[in-house]
């Protein structure tokens, strides 16, 4: 069987997560905080409240899918025989377990924050695989800032004002990075729509800064967990080298890079709650199985290659199988 | 063998526990925002936010940004304020703390503003915040607005000097009086308790015991508010120390022109009462103020926009560039 980058042993929950996660995105955390701008708002109230719940609704879609799919994650990994997927599933257990027990009370927010900043770490770290892990790299090292600036003030903490100002800019730097660098992750040259795409995302977003930069700050603060000090320019060309890799992933039917980028953008940076953590680690995983070099990565060195186990809902529909599981263990 | 559940089961059942906490508004993720400790002190707090009592409490950095939801938008040059709260004897004391090197004491001109401070919190604690801005229908809000005008004592009178009374106290005379317009009232308060359920919603309400102080030093504000755990009216929370509270702030440096909506807000935080006793530090204030100050967005942008025009002229060059033909020689 001929390798398929897209297999995961869990056919549909990262598309349906990625899904989910961008109405979310767009609906509720973006739409509803700019709709508002509309003149005369009390004749599209009813609108904008359908729109609302449909994103408030995708929130808890999401929130549900990032939980099945670590689980899912944690489950396979754990499973594996390679270091770097035991460590992926192991990160995700911990992350699992951590949350439910931080929001049943057991464990103090920030216990749960820091936990799932190592978490984050160990992973990104187990799971590097040169220039393509780069941008993922940086993004997490941004995290680290952020949840640092937030949590080293908590429990017993003492940071001073300067020491936050610092940490947050090093995160906004870390992120701008993260993003710039983000087709390292491709494994094709982007194509000249691709370009194209980018281009226009940073030309729009740069006219836009123009006119008011203020806006940015504000969508990157609630968003991405950042206060949005550094010059929009940084963010202009930031969101057109994502408008790049996005396209150029699609493109080249690399879907675990575009539901990962889709994931870590509406994670966010910051440390901002254990639905916006899960979406990270989730990106974090689903990317470093992205840029796996063999079959065997994904599941374990012991397994025969000449056999195929994993099996996604495309494979199984095109082999004519009625139902398409949605975790396939059958190593045969 | 074993049964593998369908992928349209699986997702059917991810899709119903989804709706199912939408319907009860149960969120499994946990806020990982900052939690402001109120922490229990064993003795009557002063008003006074420069004390040594109130200044050597480990204060939480929240940062905050330009207000840009809804008309009159605009402000952000406030870049973060630190927090501290304590509770003595079922009463919350928080204490708001600024940087602004010119303090703004009166608005007796039409272009002159205050300087000011607000808390917001939710009517009632709940699961799901309320829109930040003034809440919404279902869920409103309560506001702490203090004004430094409001603060003010007239000056003493030089020698020659004369004040003009109107002949009668009658309300005719009055009219903001008895309009209820809160800042035209004999005891007028430098906190003014207010309520809003969305948008051109809000209005002030009885003070009850809330009560605040402010005051100007070393370049800051620290200001210090506070109310018994009970509320005094309708739309007010109640507070307890068996849930945390959600809690955002506003600053306004009327010497920027701010007022009204022109402001610079945080985001939602919470805050959480405590039976410890507040952590202590060693940091002077001169390491957490000034706040850090981001370029001027304006000239960022253009000298950004500059690069990134060269940076596409460049790239769209070399990628149209004729590539050189590679010459391949076969081994003998």
């Amino acid at each position: 069987m001929s390798r398929s980058r897209e297999s995961l042993p869990m056919a549909g929950l990262p598309s349906l997560l990625g899904f989910v996660v961008l109405v979310e995105l767009v609906l509720l955390r973006t739409g509803t905080r700019t709709l508002i701008h509309i003149p005369g708002l009390g004749r599209f109230e009813t609108p904008i409240g359908i729109l609302a719940e449909v994103g408030r609704l995708a929130y808890y879609l999401a929130v549900v899918f990032v939980v099945a799919t670590l689980a899912a994650l944690a489950y396979h990994g754990l499973r594996a025989k390679t270091r770097r997927h035991m460590v992926g599933g192991a990160g995700a257990l911990v992350m699992l377990v951590a949350s439910a027990v931080g929001r049943l009370g057991v464990l103090p927010a920030h216990v749960v924050g820091w936990t799932s900043l190592a978490v984050l770490v160990a992973v990104t770290a187990s799971a590097w695989q040169g220039r393509r892990s780069l941008p993922v790299g940086l993004f997490v090292l941004g995290s680290l800032a952020a949840g640092w600036a937030v949590l080293g003030q908590e429990g017993g903490g003492s940071l001073s004002g300067r020491q936050v100002d610092s940490l947050m800019i090093s995160a906004e730097i870390f992120l701008i990075l993260a993003a710039i660098t983000a087709p390292l992750m491709l494994r094709e040259r982007p194509g000249k729509l691709a370009a194209l795409a980018g281009i226009g995302v940073t030309m729009l977003t740069a006219s836009a800064l123009t006119a008011g930069s203020s806006t940015v700050s504000i969508l990157v603060l609630w968003n991405l967990g950042v206060p949005g000090w550094l010059p929009g320019i940084g963010y202009a060309v930031a969101f057109g080298s994502l408008a790049t890799t996005l396209w150029s992933a699609l493109e080249s039917g690399d879907r675990l890079t575009a539901i990962g980028l889709v994931l870590l953008v509406g994670g966010g940076v910051g440390v901002i709650s254990t639905y916006q953590t899960g979406l990270v680690l989730t990106a974090v995983l689903l990317m470093a199985y992205s840029v796996s070099e063999e079959p065997a990565d994904l599941a374990g060195s012991s397994v025969p290659k000449t056999k195929a186990f994993i099996i996604t809902g495309r494979d199984a529909v095109a082999s004519g199988e009625g139902r398409v599981p949605l975790l396939s263990l059958d190593r045969g | 063998m074993r049964a593998i559940p369908s992928r349209p089961a699986v997702v059917l059942s991810l899709i119903l526990v989804a709706v199912a906490l939408r319907v009860t508004d149960a969120n499994p993720a946990m806020a990982q925002t900052q939690t402001i400790g109120a922490w229990r002190v064993s003795a009557e707090p002063v008003m006074d936010g420069s004390s040594p009592e109130w200044q050597s409490i480990v204060p939480i950095f929240l940062p905050t940004t330009a207000q840009q939801t809804t008309p009159p938008m605009g402000g952000g040059t406030i870049e973060r304020v630190g927090v501290r709260a304590v509770h003595w004897e079922d009463r919350l004391y928080v204490m708001l703390e600024w940087a602004d090197p010119t303090p703004d004491y009166v608005s007796d001109r039409y272009e002159a503003f205050t300087d000011a401070a607000a808390i917001q919190f939710p009517a009632e604690a709940g699961s799901e915040v309320p829109f930040i801005c003034m809440g919404q229908a279902d869920k409103a809000v309560n506001i702490w607005q203090w004004r430094s005008d409001q603060q003010q004592v007239a000056p003493a009178l030089p020698g020659d000097g004369y004040v003009d009374i109107y002949p009668s106290t009658d309300d005719l005379y009055f009219p903001a009086r008895v309009a209820g317009n809160p800042l035209s009232q004999d005891d007028r308060s430098p906190v003014q308790n207010l309520v809003a359920g969305g948008f051109g919603t809000l209005q002030a309400t009885g003070n009850g015991d809330l009560q605040g102080f402010g005051l100007h030093s070393g370049g800051r504000w620290m200001v210090v508010y506070t109310r018994p755990y009970q509320p005094s009216g309708d739309l007010q929370p109640e507070f307890s120390g068996d849930q945390p509270i959600d809690i955002a702030f506003a600053v306004w440096d009327g010497n920027k022109q701010e007022r009204d909506g022109i402001k610079s807000v945080s985001a939602f935080t919470q805050l959480a009462i405590t039976s410890e006793e507040p952590p202590r530090r060693g940091v002077a204030a001169t390491d957490d103020w000034p706040a850090y100050a981001p370029p001027n967005p304006i000239l960022g942008v253009s000298i950004g926009f500059i690069g990134v025009l060269l940076i596409v002229v460049a790239g769209v060059w070399l990628y149209l560039k004729p590539r050189r033909k590679e010459t391949h020689v076969e081994e003998p």
